[in-house]
């Protein structure tokens, strides 16, 4: 009984360090994970998989930070290799300050990797205001005077005759905040516009209502949902070997069989010192 | 190990966060104000360089879009605050963005968040078509209508939870509790997965335990 009861009492800093090495053995002892891609990941991999290629480009939202690229950035990579490697022309904006610097390296790195050109085959704005993106659905050419190198809009060769959001297939929010709230209240509800989103493992949950309902046409959900698009790049042929998030799959899966053990552990120790309490004859507490 | 002298430089700050598991401490400190003050510096720069130039200046000096004073005087009214005899002025601004996006928000928002999710939870000839389909089946269609109606029923007050009414919100504060246990699910997931970016930066990028 002793020993049931010391399960519930164990020092956190041994569970940091059990956790430490729950995520660093299967790092280095590899081993395949087999996992589900989920239908909301298939959905979106399929809108983009619809856009013609050297056609319409795809706006990609680098809506996050460094605080929460882990789950966001290999989206990001997986999307990008993905429509450069089908001959999608790229958009890339952020509506956040420091998502900046985050959307170019990696638009700069997926491009590099393809060989695509900036102004032929994509475009960064870099970081812009809402508002601006809201007044894209009116005059692109006025919410983006400038690109994020100071060009001219006009000057960039694939935005001739981007006008609006008429002209964008699919907009996909990478957002690890609510501002994926706001795309889709003025964009999707304002211009109609079709959206597609990535989002933090803490946001999936409130956004799943969206899919239901064909707001969103389909999401990625943390770095799980990262994994799967990049199964599904490889699957296609559209790359020859998945990445970061596949490759963090072992790691997740050894530390939630560890959370789930020591969850029971703690249930069970709760109710072995609950049983082993000396019971008031009186009935009281 | 690396000789970048950039990844050294960003693996001792990893390191110096982490040290919080232990207690708090000056490092934990030190890379904890330092982030700040990077962030708080970037994104006015960023802001300088994206916005009030493009947007502000050349409109105004190079374009002669002289209707870009409006908006202009309009925001520094916000720096009215600093001088109190006129700190009154900075309602002005605040007001303006306030009405302006409540009348361009709430149409749209009660369209995206009321009337969409009301199509979303009626019951449709379709769903009979593929009534095991996850997103528009008819059995999720009728888990997702008990799921609302319920749970709707356990915050509905004006009523003693007796009866049928009791039954229902019992049912409903079960729907609740799957959803926090879902997004706790979540949360962890979410945790964990920043926690093992920094493990896979720390062993390839830096000490190249991983290739």
């Amino acid at each position: 009984m002793k020993f049931l009861i010391a399960l519930s009492k164990i020092d956190r800093r041994v569970v940091y360090l059990l956790l430490a090495l729950a995520v660093v053995v299967p790092m280095i002892v590899s081993f395949n994970v087999r996992f589900h891609v989920d239908r909301s990941t298939r959905d979106l991999f399929e809108a983009v998989d619809r856009i013609p290629p050297g056609g319409q480009p795809l706006m990609l939202v680098f809506d996050y930070d460094p605080q929460i690229m882990p789950e966001l950035d290999p989206m990001a990579t997986a999307i990008l290799r993905h429509c450069f490697a089908r001959g999608i022309r790229v958009v890339g904006v952020t509506t956040g300050a420091q998502g900046a610097a985050l959307g170019e390296r990696a638009m700069a790195r997926a491009a590099a990797e393809h060989g695509k050109r900036i102004g032929e085959d994509y475009c960064y704005f870099g970081y812009k205001l809402f508002l601006s993106m809201i007044y894209f659905g009116e005059n692109a050419r006025r919410a983006l005077p400038v690109d994020h190198y100071g060009r001219p809009f006009d000057s960039l060769p694939m935005m001739r005759g981007i006008r609006n959001y008429d002209d964008i297939p699919l907009v996909i929010d990478l957002a690890g905040s609510s501002i994926l709230n706001s795309w889709i209240v003025y964009m999707g509800a304002r211009y109609h516009v079709r959206l597609g989103a990535g989002v933090t493992a803490v946001m999936a949950p409130d956004f799943y209502q969206f899919l239901q309902t064909g707001q969103l046409a389909g999401q990625l959900s943390g770095m799980k949902g990262a994994a799967e698009y990049e199964q599904l790049v490889v699957e296609r042929g559209y790359a020859p070997a998945k990445g970061l998030a596949s490759r963090a799959m072992n790691a997740i899966s050894a530390s939630h069989l560890l959370l789930i053990a020591l969850i029971v552990m703690g249930n069970v120790g709760y109710f072995a010192a609950r049983r082993a309490k000396p019971k008031n004859p009186q009935g009281g507490a | 190990m690396t000789t970048n002298p950039w990844v050294w430089l960003a693996a001792i700050l990893t390191l110096c966060i982490y040290t919080y598991l232990y207690k708090d401490n000056p490092f934990y400190k030190f890379a904890e104000h330092l982030f700040t003050g990077l962030a708080v510096g970037f994104t006015i720069a960023l802001t300088w360089h994206n916005a009030v130039q493009p947007l502000i200046i050349q409109g105004i000096f190079r374009a002669h879009d002289w209707v870009l004073l409006v908006p202009l005087g309009l925001g520094l009214l916000f720096l009215a605050r600093f001088v109190p005899k006129v700190g009154y002025l900075m309602l002005i601004p605040i007001a303006i963005s306030l009405g302006a996006s409540s009348g361009i928000g709430l149409p749209r928002s009660l369209e995206a968040h009321i009337v969409k999710q009301m199509q979303g939870t009626l019951l449709t000839p379709a769903m009979l078509q593929h009534p095991f389909d996850p997103y528009n089946g008819l059995v999720v269609g009728l888990l997702v209508l008990a799921g609302v109606v319920c749970t709707i029923s356990y915050f509905f007050f004006s009523r003693e939870h007796t009866g049928a009414l009791r039954v229902s919100s019992r049912i409903g504060i079960w729907f609740v509790m799957i959803g926090f246990g879902a997004s706790f699910g979540y949360t962890v997931m979410a945790r964990l997965s920043l926690f093992i970016s920094r493990m896979q930066f720390l062993m390839t990028d830096w000490i190249h335990i991983i290739k």
